[in-house]
């Protein structure tokens, strides 16, 4: 029984994000994923051609940045969501609240040395404190979306019989998808903040440090370099975040 | 209890305590009994605590005194303001309380589709709340709760946030739909003509903190006609009792 029902709630779970991203059809998904990769890449590509320079480590170091950005996106957006539903409201939310606001204070920068010693200079550290950066915009959006939540649909859910996991499921967080959205814009653009600095204080790989061995060197690459982050960023921008928008604008009443 | 009641309200008080403040009274020693397939309305003032007495009735809120028996575990209710999910469409709103209780996928269809053609949803069920109307989604607020073949349905001034002409319509709908189901009906309302036009018998609560004033039966026969000189005086009787 308890095998069956944990079954039940993976399909469930699947099903439930795989309605939220039908806004991409199946083919415009794929060339939104494709853009994104093959719009930078043949950007620096065709530069380097024309301007005779290498970019094998540009690529290379755009693409080890954001990884490192997706993997500590996934883990925030993952912690965000559950410390808000389980800890965000309610009166363990009035102990919790003013607790993450505490750790919220804290500049992350100042929090390098320690993650240092903890990891060293590893991809798991740069992981983890590009994590405790992006974490908090989000965990706070939802916090917000949580708490000022109608009574109405709170009553509405727990009368139909969202109780447990599948209040989470069906109503905590479709309630707060629009504040994940808006918290992931502003976590994302704070966390290429957060990549790039632990890649140029830290780190010896990755487009921040490419960037800032190439202010030294060679000043082509340096403006190459930049160029592709931004259209990287802007399309990302673009694609991801504008339609999972415009999306969310449907749940505000 | 006895088997024909479906609800019991025993001597049910009820303050909410803010820091700093006085507690503060909404309820006093209210008790009444409601009998299997009845529709029972409650009529008083405005803020006067109804309300409350329903969200202690779905267990919502716990009675700071007093109990409440229940006789069903199949309860439903409709909101004041909808409170109808902005994110789900018509059909999964509809759907949402039997998804809850686990009812596969394709009976949870057959049941949607009854209950958008019962309350006049037909061709609605692909749209958002945000593209309806309030009647319209009032409507929702109401399928959703039939979906769920309630025994006990609890009504939190339905129609109040609705203009004249819808509400009047919905009014008749709900009534079609209570013939044929004979479900248990509790509403809570300030419209004293909504009370007598619908319902079997009428608990009169005073202003804060609402304590019963008088439960009077409605014998008049239905369809009701609200011009009739029997319904005026009906009228006239609650009305002043309320204002007194």
């Amino acid at each position: 029984m308890f095998v069956q029902s944990k079954k039940v709630y993976y399909t469930l779970i699947v099903a439930h994000f795989s309605h939220n991203f039908k806004i991409y059809k199946k083919w415009t998904h794929v060339l939104i994923v494709f853009c994104i990769i093959i719009l930078p890449i043949a950007f620096i590509l065709l530069a380097g051609q024309i301007s005779q320079i290498s970019t094998h480590a540009l690529i290379i170091g755009l693409g080890l940045s954001a990884y490192r950005l997706l993997a500590a996106y996934i883990i925030s957006l993952v912690v965000g969501i559950l410390l808000a539903v389980i800890l965000g409201h309610g009166k363990l939310g009035d102990f919790f609240v003013p607790v993450f606001d505490l750790f919220q204070n804290l500049p992350s920068f100042a929090l390098i040395p320690v993650f240092v010693i903890l990891f060293g200079y590893t991809n798991k550290m740069a992981i983890l404190f590009i994590a405790s950066s992006v974490l908090w915009p989000i965990l706070f959006s939802i916090l917000s979306a949580l708490r000022t939540a109608k009574t109405d649909y709170n009553e509405a859910a727990t009368i139909f019989g969202a109780t447990g996991l599948k209040r989470i499921l069906y109503y905590l967080i479709p309630l707060s998808f629009p504040a994940i959205i808006t918290g992931s814009i502003v976590g994302i653009s704070i966390g290429w903040e957060a990549v790039i600095g632990i890649e140029i204080i830290g780190l010896s790989n990755g487009i921040g440090s490419f960037l800032n061995t190439a202010a030294q060197s060679d000043k082509q690459l340096l403006i190459l370099g930049t160029v592709t982050l931004l259209l990287l960023v802007f399309s990302i921008n673009r694609l991801v975040w504008m339609p999972l928008l415009k999306k969310s604008q449907l749940y505000a009443e | 209890m006895q088997s024909d009641l479906i609800l019991k309200v025993n001597d049910l008080s009820h303050s909410f305590s803010e820091e700093n403040k006085k507690d503060f009274e909404v309820l006093k020693n209210i008790s009444f009994n409601v009998k299997k397939g009845e529709f029972l309305s409650v009529v008083g003032p405005s803020g006067g605590g109804k309300s409350t007495l329903l969200r202690i009735i779905t267990g919502l809120i716990k009675p700071t005194h007093g109990s409440i028996e229940v006789n069903t575990n199949k309860m439903a209710m409709v909101f004041q303001n909808f409170a109808v999910f902005p994110w789900l469409t018509v059909h999964d709103n509809i759907g949402f309380g039997l998804k809850m209780a686990g009812v596969s996928k394709k009976e949870r269809k057959a049941i949607i589709a009854e209950k958008i053609k019962e309350v006049g949803l037909t061709g609605f069920d692909k749209k958002y709340p945000k593209e309806l109307s309030g009647g319209m989604r009032q409507r929702v607020g109401l399928a959703r709760a039939l979906a769920v073949n309630p025994e006990l349905l609890i009504m939190d001034e339905p129609f109040s946030s609705l203009d004249t002409f819808t509400a009047e319509k919905l009014r008749a709908d709900l009534l079609a739909i209570w013939y044929k189901y004979k479900m248990t009906i509790v509403m809570v309302t300030h419209l004293v003509e909504e009370a007598i036009q619908m319902s079997d018998r009428i608990i009169i609560v005073s202003r804060r903190p609402a304590s019963v004033k008088q439960i009077l039966d409605v014998n008049l026969d239905r369809p009701r006609n609200n011009r009739s000189e029997s319904f005026f005086s009906l009228l006239d009787n609650i009305t002043s009792q309320i204002e007194s």
